[in-house]
């Protein structure tokens, strides 16, 4: 191939530059820098063949040197009877020589700028011809790649990013069967969501408490248990706490009310009717320190079941013992506003127990001035955390047995036929006594203990028991 | 509220005739030594009544025997 162009980088410094292809003349000697022409007066001819630069092109600066012959017209124009040189024949001979060996070296140099826009068609690319050095960068766009064209071989590993999966679109199939997803991919709230499982649940606690038996802290908070009276009314008396259903004391100022226990073995409440005059009415659940230590310092939640003919709100209010397990004076931990209707409802409200809760709570239900129609409540439950839970029902004989902690109803009868002789006898208690209680019956009983005390009897004289009391 | 003490330590509650231990944990005691508190004072304790004493017959039976057995064991027969 003949030599039609040389080629060079700058240095900044070197002027002169050779080249070693003929011409015929010399402005058909082109020079560009960095594929720029240039102006015949940047440069001059130090000889004819070697090119000098007014200013020594820059260091790194493309310079090429190369032929570009005129060719709009021959140089030497021949006419009938004119003689015929041979220079001139020579001339227009290498004209067209110079013109093909340019246009051979323009088809082998040819680059974007030679090619006309749009004048490439995909049948003159060879197939496989494009290389990815040939695509800009970022200039393939998604119409670009056939539909289910990306196999997954061609995705980076750890590519995909979450913004790239659209919401919702990911289902249980996609999830490997052993993917065993950590409680921490989870979120900790379920919402109102069922949680179904036919395997075993392992789980540390149940609303932060324990998980089963006995999460609630108040003894017969639906009122089964009545010793003292067996659904018989009573009244509650006025300024003094009457005790009614077990467990359960009603307080009223200006005027006594009512007092009973009242339902069927599938549920019973507590029935409390109003009275002309009363100012205030309250009923009250004592919880002992050892009941309730355990919950100081930490939330509780308070539910309960109650309506009234008459009453629209009533406040519920906990209130801890100054001292343990005296209730004489006490300290309000909070009170809550809590509307009501007639229908029977279960209504909740939490509550941080402070430190000194550990003395003893006292649960309170202020009907305020209660002066006429009814107020029912049952399936009361103070329970740790601030999820209310299904009421716990416990079997009849352990919340006996709870509540006879605190009252036992004895209703004994000692005597001795035909002993003159004094003869003391021992009682025991069902169950042992919160404290050394209050023993009540027939005569003075002494020897008092949470087990039980002692009593003489004679032939003449018949000893009647009737209750122990430890009440708070 | 009246209150009675006994020739123990047992309180004596007569509203309702209840007998009141001296324990610390008891309602009723709390409530009592509150009694005690606001100037009230306690019913003396009952004196121990003397025992009437008792009849030959009486002693006879206590012992077991009977007026024909104790005549001979005297040789009274």
């Amino acid at each position: 191939m003949a030599t039609t162009q040389n080629t060079y980088t700058g240095n900044g410094s070197l002027t002169e530059y050779s080249f070693t292809f003929p011409y015929l003349e010399e402005s058909d000697v082109r020079v560009s820098l960095d594929g720029v022409d240039q102006l015949t007066t940047a440069y001059s001819f130090a000889n004819a063949t070697t090119i000098s630069f007014n200013t020594a092109p820059a260091n790194g600066v493309a310079i090429r040197i190369y032929r570009q012959t005129a060719q709009e017209a021959p140089p030497a124009t021949f006419f009938a009877g004119s003689a015929i040189r041979a220079s001139d024949l020579n001339d227009n001979f290498l004209q067209q020589l110079y013109v093909a060996q340019e246009t051979d070296q323009i088809a082998r140099n040819l680059t974007a700028g030679d090619i006309a826009p749009g004048g490439i068609t995909n049948a003159l690319l060879a197939d496989d011809a494009v290389t990815t050095a040939k695509i800009a960068d970022l200039n393939v766009t998604t119409a670009k790649i056939n539909d289910s064209a990306v196999t997954t071989a061609k995705i980076n590993d750890s590519a995909v990013t979450s913004a790239k999966i659209a919401d919702g679109t990911i289902v249980n199939a996609d999830v490997n069967a052993s993917a065993a997803i950590a409680g921490t991919k989870v979120s900790p709230d379920f919402g109102s969501q069922n949680i179904t499982t036919t395997g075993d649940a392992t789980i540390g606690s149940l609303n932060g408490g324990q998980l089963a038996g006995t999460r609630n802290r108040i003894i017969n908070g639906d009122m089964r248990i009545d010793q003292r009276n067996d659904g018989a009314a009573v009244s509650s008396g006025i300024s003094t706490l009457t005790y009614t259903a077990d467990r359960w004391s009603v307080a009223a100022n200006g005027a006594a009310v009512t007092v009973q226990r009242l339902g069927t073995a599938a549920e019973y409440y507590l029935n409390v009717t109003g009275a002309a005059s009363v100012t205030a009415c309250n009923i009250r659940h004592r919880i002992e320190s050892k009941n309730i230590a355990d919950l100081a310092g930490s939330t509780v939640t308070l539910s309960f079941k109650c309506s009234s003919s008459s009453l629209t709100s009533l406040s519920t209010a906990l209130v801890y013992a100054d001292s343990v397990d005296n209730f004489a004076t006490g300290t309000v931990i909070s009170s809550v506003n809590i509307s009501i209707t007639s229908t029977p409802t279960i209504y909740s409200t939490s509550f941080s127990l402070p430190a000194n809760a550990a003395n003893g709570v006292q649960v309170i239900f202020s009907l305020g001035a209660f002066t006429s129609g009814t107020f029912t409540l049952t399936d009361v439950q103070l329970e740790p955390g601030s999820i209310v839970t299904p009421f716990e029902r416990r079997s009849y004989g352990d919340e006996l047995a709870l509540c006879q902690r605190y009252y036992e109803s004895i209703g004994a009868t000692y005597s001795i036929a035909s002993q003159a002789n004094v003869v003391n006898f021992w009682h025991s208690f069902k169950v042992t006594k919160r404290a050394d209680p209050t023993v009540t019956g027939s005569r003075t009983f002494t020897g008092i203990t949470v087990q039980g005390f002692s009593a003489y009897t004679d032939s003449s004289t018949t000893t009647t028991v009737d209750n122990a009391s430890a009440e708070l | 509220m009246t209150y009675q003490l006994t020739e123990g330590d047992i309180i004596l509650r007569l509203t309702d005739n209840a007998s009141i231990p001296p324990a610390e944990g008891n309602t009723d005691y709390q409530a009592y030594l509150a009694w005690l508190d606001e100037g009230n004072t306690p019913l003396p304790a009952d004196p121990i009544p003397e025992p009437e004493p008792l009849t030959p017959q009486q002693k006879l039976e206590a012992v077991g025997l009977t007026v024909a057995e104790l005549k001979e064991l005297f040789g009274l027969t």
